[in-house]
């Protein structure tokens, strides 16, 4: 198995964890952590769907366009129920409506599923990057707790930007820098950013857990 | 190909840890900026929650005083009154009296004339008037003279006061733990000679008692804090509070050195 497929793996399973973890304890979870449980079933429903698509070599690139644009949307709810200012708000709701546009453009652009919708997928990922400095901005504003480590929203919003920011990062590098030169190598920057996030995720789950049980 | 994918892996490598560490610099510098920016709030909330106890321990210092200048007034307009009336009654009395029982009242007169006596004295420690009247310098030396003379001991005052509290509350609350302290010193530590000190610059007033006696250390000041209450202590704790100020103990036995130091600083009053 090569490097890249294994880290693949690790990726894929780092979900199980946080999604035990919310499963296990899903009576006592605030507003946010449902809505992230609703996230990593999400994710966890596409990971399988894709080994399954590829167990039989079949073209998986749907399922990572269904799963960019309902982790964009579910991200949405999310930040829409931690912002507090009404104008944040505002600015998530427009930043939601330029995403559904752009899966649009992205899909009369390609003009098929069977693609990747490279426009859908760094839009998604510049608004949640804004999303989470957004949420940043009103942590500084606000300062809600005297510790920021001991505040679970903090640990996902990092896992967020984390998330967002290398991923961003590999797309844009693949797609601008390098030319679309097959770089297989280059994925393991995304699935690193992807084992961050469940980490930083769980960290924040772990936090959140730890002061109310 | 060999070639092509180590350098494959070292540009993934590269790429991935500067993408990394951009992200983790962006993160911690806004750890810092949220911590300076919660120490800030957490100073200022410590500086209002201070300046409000302040403001409340005046304004009860104030109704405290206020308290005691109706009574003082209660005292000495109504019983005070009430008892020379008394007296100049019985002396009209006395007149249609024969001899023997004159010496009963006379004795009466003399008790009425201790109560009215004791009474002025309640009044004075309630309400120091030579204080509003003749400002605090006169206010502590008459003190000072009147302690000496009941504990017959010596009791010097040197005073460059001039003005240093800015208002007749604060000079009222100065005048009480300056009396507070040298009640202590008299009460506890036997001593012969007291010499106090008030010297006011720009910045700070320094009253120093120096007396000799059995002296008393800030550890034995806080060991005493915590095993009585001391009404006493805690009035000169609350007043020294009041003026922004801090008080000093040094402890050498059986010598003049013993001292007792406080200082108020300027920008508390």
């Amino acid at each position: 198995m090569s490097v890249v497929k294994l880290f693949d793996y690790i990726s894929m399973a780092s979900t199980l964890i946080p999604l035990g973890a919310l499963l296990y304890f899903h009576k006592s979870l605030d507003k946010a952590l449902k809505i992230l449980l609703s996230l990593l079933i999400v994710s966890f429903c596409c990971d399988v769907f894709n080994v399954l698509l590829s167990i039989q070599k079949k073209n998986n690139e749907p399922i990572f366009t269904t799963y960019s644009f309902l982790e964009g949307s579910i991200l949405t709810v999310l930040y829409y129920s931690i912002l507090n200012n009404r104008l944040t708000k505002k600015i998530v709701v427009s930043l939601f409506i330029v995403m559904v546009l752009s899966s649009i453009v992205g899909f009369i652009e390609i003009k098929t599923i069977y693609q990747p919708n490279t426009i859908l997928t760094i839009t998604e990922l510049i608004i949640l990057i804004s999303f989470s400095l957004l949420f940043f901005y009103q942590l500084i504003k606000e300062l809600p707790v005297s510790n920021i480590f001991d505040y679970h929203l903090f640990w996902i919003n990092s896992g967020v930007l984390v998330m967002a920011s290398l991923s961003i990062f590999t797309f844009l590098f693949e797609r601008w820098i390098i030319g679309n030169k097959a770089l297989t190598y280059l994925w393991l920057i995304f699935y690193f950013a992807n084992i961050i996030f469940r980490l930083l995720l769980l960290k924040g789950i772990w936090k959140f857990l730890s002061q109310k049980i | 190909m060999e070639v092509s994918k180590s350098e494959d892996i070292a540009l993934v490598v590269f790429v991935g840890t500067s993408a990394f560490a951009l992200v983790i610099i962006a993160l911690f510098l806004f750890i810092r900026l949220y911590q300076t920016r919660m120490r800030d709030k957490e100073n200022q909330l410590l500086q209002l929650e201070s300046d409000s106890r302040l403001r409340l321990l005046k304004s009860v210092l104030e109704a405290e005083e206020k308290q005691k200048e109706i009574i003082s007034r209660n005292l000495h307009d109504e019983i005070g009154a009430a008892l020379t009336v008394l007296k100049m009654n019985i002396n009209n009395y006395s007149e249609d009296l024969p001899t023997e029982k004159e010496e009963e009242l006379l004795s009466i007169n003399e008790g009425i004339d201790n109560v009215i006596n004791d009474i002025r004295a309640v009044c004075r420690d309630l309400i120091p008037r030579e204080l509003s009247l003749f400002g605090i310098n006169t206010a502590l030396s008459q003190f000072c003279a009147t302690a000496a003379e009941n504990a017959k001991l010596n009791i010097e005052l040197t005073s460059n006061y001039n003005g240093f509290l800015s208002n007749p509350t604060n000079e009222l609350i100065y005048f009480r733990l300056f009396k507070e302290i040298l009640n202590n010193i008299i009460k506890h530590a036997k001593a012969s000679k007291i010499l106090c000190t008030i010297s006011q610059s720009d910045n700070e007033l320094q009253t120093s008692f120096q007396y000799n006696g059995t002296g008393i250390s800030n550890e034995e000041i806080e060991q005493i804090k915590k095993t009585n209450t001391s009404i006493g202590l805690s009035s000169i704790e609350s007043r020294l509070m009041a003026l922004n100020g801090s008080i000093n103990y040094q402890k050498q036995n059986q010598s003049e050195e013993n001292l007792i130091n406080i200082v108020l600083h300027k920008n508390g009053i």
